[in-house]
């Protein structure tokens, strides 16, 4: 039997602490000083490389402009201190506010922004705030830096030796690390992970992808603000050089060298980059060189980074089993059939500039029904799909959920009403198990709590192990109990189809959306399609299916409607639709039609 | 043959491995005992690399001569040499390194930039290690009850305004603009000028830059409206060189100055005949030749530069004289003052720098006086027909 705090993925509590344990006794260990100063440093960047790696790494959303973040910390205290002779520890939390806020407003608009766009724009914030760093001499002492910053002390004890500022840096970067972790571990983590493999798929789960992208950019920026204000009070000199754009590329080399998307992975490459060029110093001239070397190897043989290796990779693909008939879990909600209308599409239109998708298209959905919509290819079956889920916004024509009018709100919001669908070319998680995927599907209920998770409060750990247990009925509804811990990215195609329906049930949906159910499926894996819509229907789940395959949609639809060029050409049962002249004719030519 | 699996394993342990003994074996321990460790932080990449590659080579230079002569004191010297790439943190952290991993007994090079060089003072006070700095900002030795470790091989700005200021009134010059960068060296020159102007009568107007700027048009075209009779330009980066083109552009007809940052023969060729007829506040360093052989550093001067040129190939400049003079009176330190620990070489410096000839001027340290030169080591030159000449001696 598996459990919720098993998961692969999951960073252990024990590990850390171990690492934390060494990490402590590291001082004494070292011959001088100097070598203490390096882990002091270390410890600066493994604060702000861990929460790049959460930005990056887990959400996917790449940075390029954390060293502006960094030198914001940096700087705020540090002016603080030399101006109004404020003290660190008022500093250092003046600083993250300000960087968190910062954060937050330029993270609105540019979080939209995706890939390459979004790497240009966090340049941009970046050069900025480095510009800003270099031109406001008056207040930050220009491209001379400055000097006469307050050093830590703790009471009336001034922190002196290289030792005493080891203790403090590692004790925030050992917070940094414990939040991170729990996050990591937590449904947040999860979500996280989830947006940065498919944006549109969590989204579509009730996830609200803008909110928790911003949320993951303000903290990874007050994490490096913190780490900006420790260097510049322990070094107690600062100069815009060191927060330029070369310094966002360092940490970003960082988070790949370790192990992109790896807890431990940013640990690592923080270290290692804080060494190597120490270690290699003795080489003189070679430095640079070896250097270039050493960072090439490992990308060359190291592609997941260095804690790749230490990442066991689990066979994965079960043997694609016929599917369970096992009795249905009861998750579904027993609903009578022909009840009242859940859906209804009144008139919905939709123009892409010049050319017309969908004209004026109108059908209900009934609790508990099965509803088909066909059509040829091009009669805009997918695009009415889009605008009922939100992606699109219809030109006219509107749509109730249960009375209430839909038009207009985001995917997430749909979601959170009781929309669930799936996607023709499947939309996994590649990167999370099977089961993490399903458990996707339950974060329709509330959204998941970002700061209770980062402090591990035990009321998130009932509500993961609720979650769990609901993806693991899921996952036995669909036929596909083995295979909870592998990666879904592993599975056969027919297998990643039944994960995306699980996922889909286990937000407990009054409408499931099923796109092309059976398209790039073999012929027993579509019978075990069909065989699980029947076993949605037993279990009360009302479905709008869009499909191709006429021997699918006869043998599962309650009713089906018929587009062609974007007009409903019929509606009725399999039966009569089947006999309907327009259809055969859209679907067989003119002549046959006749001949009929 | 390794599989891939072993590859990586293999790559990672030494990778890990080669880490731990590149860091925890310093190469340097005190066990090798007969060496007197010398190290030295110069900019010899970034936009001050101008000035450093040249101070390093110079060092390189004077050591290697120096151990082929048998050594300070029968003592040969280790130098350690790190590069600031003009960043004043890289420079501190450097300094870190030298004083507590590699343990050297003096720093010979601040970074060659005033405010690298002022960000380097309270860790060398700190660890009472002194330090050569080769910048000139006034600042970096003064208070000298501050700056107790900080000693300097060129010039204070103090002297050199001074300098300018005779000058000025020689040419009956009463209004003068004064176009700072807002680096150390440039403010700190500022504040000279602010302070001894108005006693020498003459009238200044304020504009400055930042040293990145690549257009100085603004600030020129307000000088432009004023009466000032020459223009002072004084920084240390190329932005020097954008105030030579913009001057010319705008048709400017002002005698145009540059501070004693800016004495470079690359600069002078960057700026192209922008920079025809531009006087320079100087060392007699660039203009050597032409000094009347009874100059008492004439001669200092000419050897220093023949012997950089057997070794390197190539010509050198005020600058590495900085670096040469840094260090050769660290080292006439350490053998007159008889010890090669910190505090004495401190003390050394203090008492046993008289009279010195550098290739800068003649050097006077006192405990009072950590800055060895005087107004009459300065001069007045100017660029003409690629080529600098002495204007005023």
């Amino acid at each position: 039997m598996l459990a919720v705090d098993r998961l692969p993925g999951r960073v252990s509590g024990r590990a850390l602490v171990g690492f934390l344990v060494a990490v402590a006794a590291l001082p004494w260990l070292l011959p001088n000083q100097y070598l203490v100063h390096i882990f002091v440093v270390a410890g600066v960047y493994v604060t702000m490389a861990m929460g790049l790696n959460l930005l990056m790494g887990y959400a996917g959303q790449v940075s390029l402009g954390h060293a502006g973040f960094y030198g914001l910390g940096a700087y705020v205290s540090a002016v603080l201190s030399v101006r109004f002779g404020v003290s660190p520890w008022l500093g250092m939390p003046v600083a993250a506010a300000a960087t968190g806020a910062l954060a937050y407003v330029l993270g609105i608009p540019t979080l939209r922004l995706k890939s390459y766009y979004l790497a240009m724009a966090t340049l941009g914030i970046g050069v900025v705030l480095h510009l800003a760093f270099v031109q406001l001499y008056p207040v930050t002492g220009g491209s001379s830096g400055l000097s006469g910053i307050l050093p830590w002390d703790i009471g009336p004890i001034h922190l002196t030796t290289a030792t005493h500022h080891y203790l403090l840096v590692w004790a925030f970067a050992a917070a940094a690390l414990w939040m991170a972790r729990n996050l990591v571990n937590s449904r947040v983590g999860r979500v996280l992970r989830a947006l940065g493999d498919s944006e549109v798929a969590a989204e579509a789960m009730g996830v609200d992808t803008a909110a928790e992208k911003r949320r993951v950019f303000v903290l990874s920026a007050v994490y490096a603000s913190v780490a900006g204000s420790l260097y510049a009070h322990y070094i107690t000199v600062i100069s815009p050089e060191i927060f330029s754009f070369l310094f966002s590329v360092v940490l970003v080399l960082m988070v790949a060298l370790g192990g992109i998307g790896l807890y431990w992975g940013a640990v690592i490459g923080a270290f290692l980059l804080t060494v190597l060029p120490e270690a290699l110093r003795r080489f003189g001239d070679w430095e640079l060189p070896l250097y270039g070397l050493t960072l090439i190897l490992v990308m060359l043989f190291l592609p997941r980074g260095i804690a790749g290796i230490l990442v066991r990779a689990r066979p994965v693909g079960a043997p694609a089993g016929a599917v369970s008939v096992a009795a249905p879990a009861g998750s579904g909600r027993q609903v009578s059939a022909g009840a009242a209308r859940l859906l209804e599409v009144r008139g919905i239109t939709k123009w892409f500039g010049g050319v017309r998708a969908v004209h004026d298209c109108s059908f209900d959905v009934a609790e508990g029904e099965i509803k088909a919509v066909i059509g040829p290819n091009g009669a805009g079956k997918t695009t009415l799909f889009n605008v009922i889920t939100g992606v699109y916004a219809p030109t006219a024509g509107e749509f109730r959920f249960r009375g209430t009018p839909l038009g207009g709100l985001p995917a997430h919001r749909l979601a959170r009403l009781g929309l669930s669908r799936t996607f023709q070319n499947v939309q996994l998680f590649p990167s999370l198990t099977v089961i993490e995927n399903v458990m996707v599907g339950c974060e329709r209920d509330a959204p998941a709590r970002f700061l209770g998770a980062a402090f591990a409060l035990p009321a998130l750990g009932r509500e993961s192990r609720a979650h769990f247990e609901r993806a693991e009925r899921a996952l036995a509804t669909v036929g596909l109990d083995g295979v909870g811990l592998d990666r879904a990215g592993g599975l056969p195609f027919g297998q990643q189809k039944r994960v995306e329906v699980a996922r889909a049930i286990a937000s407990e949906p009054a409408l499931l959306l099923l796109d092309e159910p059976a398209a790039g499926l073999n012929t027993s894996e579509k019978v075990e399609m069909m065989g699980l819509i029947g076993r949605l229907r037993t279990l009360g789940v009302s479905i709008l299916l869009i499909e191709h395959d006429m021997h699918l949609v006869m043998g599962v639809s309650d009713r089906v409607v018929v587009l062609n060029y974007g007009e409903k050409i019929a509606e009725g049962t399999p039966a009569e639709v089947q006999r309907d002249p327009a259809v055969i004719t859209v679907y067989l030519g003119e002549d046959v039609a006749a001949v009929a | 043959m390794l599989t891939r699996r072993q590859f990586t394993t293999t790559l990672t342990g030494g990778l890990t491995g080669g880490l731990a003994a590149g860091l925890v074996s310093p190469g340097r321990g005190n066990a090798q005992g007969a060496a007197i460790r010398i190290g030295s932080i110069f900019s010899y990449t970034g936009p001050a690399a101008f000035l450093g590659d040249r101070m390093k080579r110079s060092v390189e230079l004077f050591v290697e001569e120096t151990n082929k002569r048998g050594g300070l004191n029968g003592r040969r010297i280790e130098s350690i040499i790190y590069d600031a790439a003009s960043e004043s943190t890289k420079a501190v952290l450097a300094a870190k390194r030298l004083i507590e991993q590699d343990q050297v007994e003096v720093i010979v090079g601040d970074g060659n930039r005033s405010d690298i060089g002022l960000a380097l003072i309270p860790t060398v006070q700190r660890a009472e290690v002194p330090l050569m700095s080769v910048s000139g900002a006034t600042g970096l030795v003064e208070p000298v009850r501050d700056r107790a470790w900080v000693f300097k091989s060129t010039v204070n700005d103090t002297e050199v305004i001074a300098r300018l200021l005779d000058f000025f009134k020689k040419r009956n010059i009463k209004d003068v603009a004064m176009l700072n960068d807002t680096g150390a060296f440039g403010v700190s020159a500022r504040d000279q000028l602010r302070a001894q102007a108005p006693a020498a009568g003459i009238n200044v107007v304020y504009e400055e830059f930042g040293p990145a700027d690549t257009d100085l048009t603004t600030q020129l075209t307000r000088i432009r409206g004023t009466s000032a009779q020459a223009i002072i330009c004084w920084t240390v980066t190329p932005a020097g060189v954008v105030f030579l083109k913009n001057a010319q552009q705008l048709g400017l007809k002002q005698m145009l100055v540059h501070g004693f940052g800016f004495v470079a023969d690359r600069y002078m060729q960057l700026a192209g005949d922008a920079a025809e007829g531009l006087v320079l506040t100087s060392l007699k360093f660039p203009i050597a030749e032409q000094l009347p052989d009874n100059d008492p550093i004439k001669a200092t001067i000419l050897d220093y530069k023949a012997r950089y040129r057997a070794k390197f190939n190539e010509e050198t400049d005020v600058y590495g004289g900085q670096a040469w003079d840094g260090i050769g009176m660290v080292a006439q330190a350490i053998t007159r003052g008889g010890g090669s620990e910190r505090g004495k070489i401190r003390a050394g410096l203090e008492e046993h720098i008289r009279g010195y000839r550098g290739v800068g001027g003649i050097f006077n340290f006192s405990p009072q006086k950590h800055w060895g030169l005087a107004k009459s080591d300065v001069v007045m030159i100017e660029w003409r027909q690629g080529k600098f000449r002495l204007v005023d001696l």
